[in-house]
């Protein structure tokens, strides 16, 4: 399959772009709380379980494909630049959950802390792609249902900036799967128990380690 | 003439004034207790969200001076919450306050009124992981007024609307991102019973 230019892989233009837009700026002390805040941090904790899960997919994913053999794997997907833009994917994942803690503790909030996750080994390159796939797709509904939930609106724009960039992935997760890079005219929002239902076998507890 | 007046002399026919107003009042003074449905509106949801209370005053011809309670549940969760992600959510205003009243003789059956004062404004939130955990007691006025509509000399009942305004910023050191926060203000609409004693 012929690889398919992604835009803006890296993470460090990510991280410069964040930067731009105020999203990783050094929290100021906020002594006193407002419980206004408390709907968008909790909008934002959700999302970094999701986040988690994705990261590590990608971190995990990527360790089971070290060898020159198991890299020929990619062969029919594209090569060795479809490797290359999922470890741009797994930057910006990375990047995403450093941009979430950061906007919860400017908030004056508390971020969930790292969750346990794993992920069976990926026997092959299509097993990692299809996974890839269902979680991304989970982050783009995950983030579709929250966002209009968001009341602050500087978190409402970075977040709206992040899920573009989800949907992004999925779109070219679809095409490497052989599926419509857009399988339909309007995405659907799923619920909260339908996410951390899909989430499950991965994801383990979140604590402070 | 009304030009060489001083403003010494203007405060005194004031007070002068006032107090012939409340001397022509009766000498009579009533205890009101009014328990209440509220609804109260928090303007970045847009949602009216129920609750309760109650009023107790003490009224004396003009003057009312009295204290207040109001509840209102769930009055920082979103409009539609699909994922319930807060927990519970809640404002607590207790104060006193004071205002003027028309005189209520025991046959009147509109008694309206304006009252103003202080107190304090709990507010708290908390959201489902248990990650985001705020409860807050800011200092705050309100402002409102309202009728009691008598059906009887004892009982009857009563409509107010009121603004409750906290006195506090909502971040001491505000981080950019939520310096467009203002202090938390927004109305109550409430009806309930009225009972009145009579002490003399």
């Amino acid at each position: 399959m012929e690889n398919v230019p992604f835009a803006d892989p890296s993470r460090r233009k990510f991280l410069r772009s964040a930067l731009a837009a105020g999203l990783l700026m050094k929290p100021a002390s906020a002594a006193a709380q407002d419980p206004r805040v408390v709907l968008d941090a909790a909008v934002l904790n959700f999302l970094l379980r999701v986040q988690y899960v994705q990261t590590e997919l990608y971190r995990e994913g990527l360790n089971d494909f070290t060898t020159a053999s198991r890299l020929r794997q990619f062969e029919p997907y594209g090569g060795q630049a479809v490797f290359e833009n999922l470890r741009a994917f797994m930057e910006q994942e990375h990047a995403h959950v450093e941009a979430i803690r950061s906007l919860i503790t400017r908030l004056g909030m508390t971020p969930l802390p790292s969750c346990t996750v794993t992920f069976a080994r990926f026997a092959t390159a299509a097993d990692l792609l299809q996974t890839a796939l269902a979680i991304e797709n989970v982050g783009v509904s995950a983030y579709l249902g929250v966002v209009p939930l968001l009341r602050i609106p500087q978190v409402q724009t970075g977040i709206a900036s992040i899920s573009s960039v989800q949907s992004r992935h999925a779109a070219y997760l679809g095409l490497l799967n052989g599926q419509s890079p857009a399988p339909a005219p309007a995405d659907t929002p799923r619920s909260r128990e339908e996410i951390l239902g899909l989430l499950d076998p991965y994801l383990g507890r979140c604590s402070d380690q | 003439m009304l030009g060489s007046v001083t403003p010494a002399a203007a405060r005194a026919a004031t007070l002068a004034a006032l107090l012939c107003l409340l001397s022509a009042a009766p000498a009579h003074a009533d205890f009101l207790v009014a328990p209440f449905f509220a609804w109260t509106r928090n303007a970045e949801t847009e949602r009216r969200v129920p609750g309760g209370g109650a009023t107790a005053e003490w009224t004396a011809g003009w003057l009312v001076a009295g204290g207040d309670l109001g509840y209102a549940s769930g009055f920082f969760d979103p409009d539609e919450d699909v994922f319930d992600l807060v927990a519970s959510s809640h404002v607590l205003t207790i104060g006193g306050h004071v205002g003027i009243g028309w005189p209520a003789p025991d046959e009147a059956r509109f008694v309206p009124y304006l009252t103003g004062g202080f107190g304090w404004m709990r507010q708290q939130a908390r959201d489902r992981e248990g990650l985001a955990d705020v409860t807050r007691s800011d200092p705050a006025f309100n402002l409102g007024g309202g009728v009691n509509v008598m059906f009887a000399p004892f009982l009857g009942i009563r409509a107010d609307l009121r603004r409750f305004r906290s006195l506090r910023d909502p971040f001491e050191a505000p981080d950019p991102i939520v310096a467009d926060l203002e202090r938390l203000s927004f109305w109550r609409f409430s009806l309930g019973a009225v009972i009145r004693f009579g002490t003399n």
